[in-house]
């Protein structure tokens, strides 16, 4: 995307969310639909569940919406929405119910048996044979985060750090800290049952 | 990002471009290549069909952002003016229970009773009143009964409601500042009461002197301790506040033993006089940080909240 491109868009943007404000469910329709899917793989990424960032990424959109009216205007939409989703999600990991249906799925196996929906079934397959999201998972949540952001979600230094609200220098050394970790974890065997083959393909 | 009919088909592609990101980062060596293979072929996912839809509609469903506070606002007088300043306070009065009101009456009482008993029989020649000061022990409950009221105003720090009391719309620093100025109204209007009593009774002073009385001797320390008393239940506890004012004011009024011309017992006036303009300084520094922080505890509830 160009400058002048991105200047349109954001006043784009402006224009919708002042018009989703003053009521106009079409605008509001728009918000959404403009930003659901990049929501919602963000989540993906950062997660690795499908069911999970279905929830999350409704939760998110309820968050911007509460949050609209407070938001600065001068503030970049894109980075405040992805920093309201990555809240969500670390909220999210923080909380109790994370612990504990982690825990509980845990015991009753990890291989999606007794998906009612059998194309969630074989999404979630999919994501868990993945040795990407297998590589991410094993990445704490602040590095993943940043490679998320940066590598699928093509967000500056200078964004991810308005998102994250971190310093810039904390964006390029986490960035370069979780792409070590990277190329360690590859190169030592650590993602066991993993072939190349594997990746992106149904089992 | 490749539409499929499947949720999660295909891989992704890095748009980030890879080889500019890698100089970005000061990333050497083939094995970041590998990396950024790897990562390459995370299966890109899609939402569900409809889902965007369902949130919309369930979005439009809720209330609109603003539309608790903009509800209370209609409700009630413009913010700023002097209704809505009155409206405030009222809605703070509800803070307060009956047995506040009527423990600082009762002390209030009692300290009036002696101190007009020390004053008539100073008056009669029976003892002589110079060596305590007018003033008390009037003069020392007033503000112990401010300092108390402050801390016990903001007692809900402690015990949850305040996390629904700074989601009213009135600003916090506001609502703090309204309790305080409630306790000082009400001290206020116990302490008319008992001049009217004690003046009744006593020989009247000249309206400067009465002026002067007053200002140095009960409403300066009233605000003071009040003050302090805020701002330390906001920066720590209500206890603490607590603690800390009545500490201060026991130093003041005792540091005369130590300290010829400084302790308030000794020769209140003269040595209230002394330390009254560094008192008021930290009273509006105390009062200024009270505000900072409790606007401060709002932004960073909201923040929590809605990002």
């Amino acid at each position: 995307m160009t400058g002048r491109e991105r200047d349109e868009s954001v006043a784009d943007e402006d224009r919708i969310l002042a018009a989703a404000l003053s009521g106009d469910k079409t605008a509001l329709s728009e918000l959404v639909g403009r930003n659901y899917g990049r929501v919602f793989r963000y989540l993906v990424r950062l997660g690795g569940d499908y069911h999970l960032a279905q929830d999350l990424a409704q939760e998110t959109f309820y968050r911007v919406w509460q949050g609209l009216c407070g938001r600065r205007e001068t503030a970049p939409f894109r980075p405040w929405l992805y920093r309201i989703a990555h809240n969500v999600f670390i909220d999210h990991v923080r909380s109790w119910h994370s612990r504990n249906v982690v825990a509980a799925s845990g015991l009753a196996g990890e291989d999606g048996e007794g998906e009612a929906d059998p194309v969630v079934s074989i999404v979630s397959r999919r994501l868990e044979r993945s040795q990407a999201a297998a590589l991410l998972r094993k990445l704490s949540p602040d590095h993943r985060a940043v490679v998320v952001l940066r590598f699928y979600e093509d967000l500056t230094l200078g964004e991810i750090a308005e998102t994250l609200e971190l310093p810039l220098g904390t964006v390029k050394s986490r960035l370069h800290y979780a792409f070590r970790e990277l190329k360690d974890l590859l190169a030592s065997d650590e993602l066991p049952g993993f072939r190349e083959s594997d990746d992106g393909r149904d089992g | 990002m490749p539409k499929t009919g499947h949720p999660c088909g295909g891989r992704e592609r890095h748009p980030a471009p890879w080889p500019a990101m890698r100089e970005e980062l000061g990333l050497e060596g083939r094995d970041f290549d590998a990396v950024a293979a790897v990562l390459a072929a995370l299966p890109s996912c899609e939402p569900p069909p409809g889902a965007a839809e369902t949130t919309v509609e369930w979005l439009a469903s809720v209330p609109r952002p603003g539309a608790f506070r903009r509800r209370l606002l209609a409700a009630g007088p413009r913010p700023g003016g002097l209704w809505w300043t009155l409206a405030v306070l009222r809605s703070q009065t509800r803070v307060f229970s009956f047995g506040f009101w009527a423990a600082a009456a009762l002390v209030s009482l009692i300290a009036t009773l002696v101190t007009l008993y020390l004053r008539l029989a100073a008056l009669s020649g029976r003892i002589d009143l110079t060596a305590f000061g007018l003033a008390l022990p009037f003069g020392i409950i007033s503000p112990v009964i401010a300092a108390l009221g402050v801390s016990y105003a903001l007692r809900s720090l402690e015990n949850g409601p305040w996390e629904v009391e700074l989601s009213c719309p009135i600003t916090p620093a506001g609502m703090a500042m309204g309790r305080f100025v409630i306790v000082l109204a009400y001290v206020t209007g116990l302490s008319l009461v008992a001049a009217l009593v004690m003046g009744g009774r006593t020989q009247p002073l000249a309206g400067t002197e009465i002026l002067t009385a007053v200002v140095t001797t009960w409403l300066a320390p009233v605000l003071f301790l009040g003050a302090v008393s805020l701002y330390a239940s906001l920066r720590f506890s209500p206890l603490t506040g607590t603690v800390v004012s009545l500490g201060l004011w026991a130093a003041l009024l005792t540091a005369g033993h130590y300290r010829p011309g400084v302790g308030l017992v000794a020769d209140p006036g003269q040595a209230w006089l002394s330390v009254m303009p560094a008192a008021m300084l930290l009273a509006t520094v105390a009062l200024l940080l009270a505000a900072s922080r409790a606007a401060g505890q709002a932004a960073e509830r909201a923040g929590r909240a809605a990002a």
